[in-house]
């Protein structure tokens, strides 16, 4: 149990979150803790399943109230003027003068989070005259401002526009103005560039970089692209099952991932797979699958099965039944994160009775 | 282009939506060939016309022009786009489709054992006694189990879903099956999964595979030719090894480029392409692909960018490749 | 992956709330009266006695007697009978017919337009005046009245299905059956059809309670059943001249026609939310 860093940005503690559903309440999310310093961009990874979306959303406050969301921990958040506060103890009326103000959020499908109805000057407008209580026209003026900040091209013509007459990558910089349009300290990206084609992706990550550079805000990415992440985030949590099973600086999570599932997802990259011949796949222990193989190319080491049913989770690690390096041990408990180096963490409890010196075996790439 | 390697040429064929002086684009006079025995790759962002090629070849859309010569090793050849439906059916065993969303793409009040026993009923395959056999047998060569037949669509995940309708495609007995994106919706690990399952079907079967991505890393696994496209047209034509390690097109080079790499070692930072795609129902004159491209010349916008070959197999676009 | 059935789920969701019960059970209440009693009782609902006129309700005649003496509650149950007769054949008669031509004008673009404009005229009337103008063609008597109320409603069912079928005809799952050579009347039957099952079902509970009101309609003003017939709208009609005097002529066969309509309101209500989540109402 580290102290609260005095740099953080965000520090969320033991987030745990609930849902009621048909069949009985589950568990989307438990025990989520990590930090972001001012200026960093830290990315949430994780395949469907793993709470990455809950995660955010319970941070805002933003589940609808019919799921019956219960939510365990906490999350402080360091106001601009140094106070710190608690977001999942706040009461909804401060959480929404936060909201848009200094934590904003960006979704993944821009059409459904812009009003179809309304222009997207005047949305963005909105939220000025909301949070910064600024009268008509300097709102409309902000608005323009922010457009030609998102390198809209023609922005005056375009502050009078509607959401369906943009593409998806304008519509995307719309949402990343209308998130920046109150200068927030802290920017939630819900997988931002997933619905965007890979030439318009490279855009609006580069989009985000400047104006993080430009703003020092920091950034909450979440994601299940590891290029992304690779290119873009400063430290890396992964999670799985509503956990998070590792958590690294990125140079490290990639040079030497520790978790078997981070392992898994890195070596079944058909890109990685090559440029790396394999080299991780012996150490990892996975087993290349019977069968024959093409002669020109070897079989992708895929993790085998999938993720539980959060209905029914196994008794002890939820990664248990697929992982390579599974014992008997691993189905008594659910394992806690232990760290193996001052800023990383791993939930693994084959690795946590190793000594730390040989958790990793460095990559002869 | 008449190759008696060559399973499918499609040569010319356009998709206009809409009519009017300005119809959508969506295929704008494409051409390449598929050779027996190998995985084509078709590459291309949202607009570039490669699902609607897919949907063309498989008749599940009706082509504008062109033609697409189908040449079995077994049968005389065919023009698919001047079939009649009636007249198309019978090749319907023979030509088959993967989709790309599992969760769609199944009957949700069908039993997985109904799905694939009106696949076998369809052409008569597999009858009487033989059936409910050769339906446990489809599902084990998918990874799947027997008693997985009595259940339905949506008590499975979506890489299972995604290997029941390779089951059904696989039901009918094809030589040709066009794959549309199929890895699009599934997770990460569960994509490797599927992989190596469609590669070792292609083995065991000695299929033909049209894969259609907008992943380049699976393309560049899977594929042993390239084709990249760009609203609605190729711009390049290439064996993978060669395009990837020499992109000739500015396009193909752009999407390359812009592919994050998993590997923080290699950060860089990146040419941009400029703005946004342009409308399918008003393309550039010239080449489409001029008013983004960062080595546009004066001449893009009058030169003809049918694509030549500039060395055995390879075809580009671009006229400064020639 | 455990799995709980289908259909126990969605029970459990459609008696989720306990207006869907009530109904169901009111319904389940109304049907078995009228089946079982007039087998039970063997009265006669029209047999006449003229010195028992216009009685208030008392322990012999628990709802009282009309104007000719005719036990008032009896003649409510034997016109359940009739009533949920009516409702049935109407609403499966307008579902079987407006599902086919909802399906033929969704899927067949060729046939859309001439159809629905067939449909667009027959909705251009007012349910009643449409059902009183084909009753005085065809006549008054029974399997009149329930005709012309199955081209009443057929409509409002093609409508419905012709909307749900132009979105399933784009669905995934239709074009891999085309794409597998599956021939269009098995498309229809297997895929299409079973689908639409969800709206087709909430169209049937609501043409049940519309076809027993409108029948109700037609007989009070005379050109529904025969006035020999004892439905709940041919005892208003009879006795709505006494109902100054008389108020419980009226007032029990109106509760009846009320009760029933609304109980399959609910239930269709019910039925509905059942089959869309999404509108359920919160918690």
């Amino acid at each position: 149990m580290s102290a609260i860093k005095a740099t953080s940005r965000l520090e969320v503690r033991g987030l745990s979150t609930s849902f009621a559903t048909d069949a009985g309440r589950i568990q989307s999310v438990a025990d989520v803790s990590f930090s972001i310093a001012p200026g960093q961009t830290v990315a949430l990874v994780g395949e469907s399943g793993s709470g990455k979306s809950v995660t955010s959303l319970s941070l805002m406050g933003l589940h609808a109230r019919t799921s019956q969301a219960q939510m365990q921990g906490e999350a402080w958040f360091v106001r601009r003027d140094g106070t710190r506060v608690n977001l999942l103890a706040l009461r909804e009326d401060r959480l929404r003068a936060l909201r848009g103000n200094e934590m904003a959020m960006i979704f993944q499908e821009p059409m459904t989070s812009l009003n179809p109805v309304r222009t997207i000057g005047a949305q963005i407008a909105e939220s000025v005259r909301l949070h910064r209580k600024l009268d008509r026209a300097a709102a409309n003026a902000h608005a323009l401002r922010m457009l030609e900040l998102v390198e809209i091209p023609a922005a005056a013509q375009r502050v009078h526009q509607y959401p369906h007459q943009l593409s998806g990558g304008m519509r995307q910089r719309v949402m990343i103005a209308l998130a920046m349009a109150c200068d927030p300290t802290l920017l939630i990206a819900d997988e931002p560039t997933t619905a965007l084609d890979v030439t318009i992706q490279a855009q609006i990550l580069a989009l985000m970089g400047r104006l993080q550079k430009e703003t020092g805000m920091s950034v909450l990415f979440i994601t299940h692209n590891l290029g992304v992440v690779a290119q873009y985030a400063d430290a890396v949590a992964v999670m799985y099952a509503g956990r998070i099973v590792e958590s690294a600086p990125v140079h490290a999570l990639f040079a030497d991932p520790q978790h078997p599932y981070t392992r898994g997802l890195l070596e079944c990259l058909p890109g990685v797979a090559r440029r790396q011949g394999h080299s991780l796949a012996q150490q990892a222990g996975f087993q290349l699958f019977s069968g024959p193989a093409t002669p020109r190319r070897t079989r992708l080491l895929a993790i085998a099965g999938q993720v539980c049913s959060p209905l029914s989770p196994p008794p002890g690690c939820a990664f248990a039944p697929r992982c390579p390096k599974r014992e008997g041990v691993c189905d008594c408990a659910m394992p806690a994160l232990q760290s193996t180096a001052p800023d990383r963490q791993v939930r693994c409890t084959v690795l946590a009775r190793q000594p730390i010196a040989n958790h990793h075996d460095p990559v002869t790439a | 282009m008449t190759d008696p390697a060559n399973l499918i040429e499609v040569q010319g064929l356009r998709k206009y939506f809409g009519g009017g002086s300005h119809p959508v684009r969506a295929v704008d006079g494409v051409s390449f060939a598929i050779r027996h025995g190998e995985t084509l790759g078709l590459v291309g962002e949202s607009g570039s016309g490669k699902s609607t090629i897919g949907r063309l070849l498989t008749r599940l859309a009706e082509p504008t022009g062109g033609s697409m010569m189908y040449r079995p090793q077994d049968g005389a050849a065919l023009d698919l786009a001047t079939l009649s439906q009636s007249q198309y059916r019978p090749l319907r065993s023979r030509i088959q489709i993967i989709f790309q969303d599992p969760y769609a793409s199944l009957n949700p009040r069908m039993r997985i054992r109904n799905v694939l026993d009106e696949a076998l009923d369809t052409h008569g395959l597999a009858p009487g006694s033989a059936r409910l056999p050769r339906i446990h047998a489809l599902l084990e060569q998918v990874g799947l189990r027997s008693e997985h037949a009595e259940r339905y669509a949506h008590e499975f995940s979506g890489g299972q879903r995604q290997r029941i309708g390779i089951a059904r495609a696989l039901a009918v007995e094809p030589q040709f099956i066009v794959a549309d994106e199929p890895l699009s919706a599934l997770d990460v690990s569960i994509q490797a999964q599927v992989v190596n399952l469609l590669c070792d079907l292609k083995e065991q079967l000695g299929l033909t595979l049209l894969f259609i991505s907008h992943d380049l890393d699976v393309v560049e696994y899977l594929c042993d030719r390239v084709v990249v496209l760009y609203l609605g047209r190729v711009m390049e034509i290439a064996p993978t090894r060669d395009l990837y390690a020499n992109p000739q097109h500015p396009y193909t080079r752009a999407l390359l480029e812009a592919a994050p790499v998993p590997d923080p070692a290699h950060r860089r930072s990146i040419t941009l392409l400029k703005g946004d795609l342009p409308s399918p129902a008003h393309p550039p004159s010239g080449c489409v692909f001029r008013t983004r491209c960062p080595q546009a010349a004066e001449q893009c916008a009058i030169h003809d960018t049918t694509p030549r070959e500039t060395s055995p197999g390879r075809w580009t676009a671009c006229w400064r490749n020639e | 992956m455990s799995v709980d059935s289908r259909w126990s789920l969605q029970l459990r969701r459609l008696f989720a709330r306990k207006v869907v019960v009530l109904a169901a059970c009111m319904l389940a209440l109304i049907v078995l009266v009228a089946a079982v009693w007039p087998a039970v009782s063997g009265a006669d609902p029209n047999a006449i006695a003229v010195s028992e006129r216009l009685r208030a309700p008392s322990a012999v005649h628990w709802a009282g007697t009309d104007e000719l003496g005719r036990d008032v509650l009896l003649r409510i149950v034997h016109g359940a009978r009739y009533s949920l007769l009516i409702g049935c054949v109407t609403a499966a008669g307008a579902v079987l017919l407006g599902t086919l031509m909802g399906i033929l004008a969704g899927f067949f673009t060729r046939l859309d337009a001439p159809l629905m404009r067939l449909v667009d005229a027959m909705m251009s009337f007012p349910d009643i005046l449409l059902g009183i103008a084909l009753v005085s063609i065809l006549g008054v008597s029974l399997w009149n009245v329930m005709l012309a109320l199955v081209v009443v409603y057929t409509p409002r069912v093609a409508r419905v299905v012709r909307a749900a079928t132009l979105v399933l005809r784009e669905l995934l799952f239709v074009d891999a059956a085309r794409a597998l050579g599956v021939r269009t009347h098995r498309i229809l039957w297997a895929h299409v059809l079973p689908n639409l099952m969800s709206p087709v079902l909430v169209q049937l509970t609501f043409i049940f309670a519309y076809a027993i009101l409108a029948e109700a309609g037609l007989s009070f003003l005379g050109v529904g059943v025969p006035p020999e017939i004892p439905t709940w709208g041919t005892m208003i009609a009879g006795s709505l001249e006494y109902s100054d005097r008389a108020i419980w002529t009226v007032l029990f066969p109106g509760l009846a026609i009320v009760l029933t309509a609304v109980s399959l309101q609910m239930l269709g209500d019910g039925v509905r939310d059942m089959l869309d989540p999404k509108l359920k109402k919160a918690v």
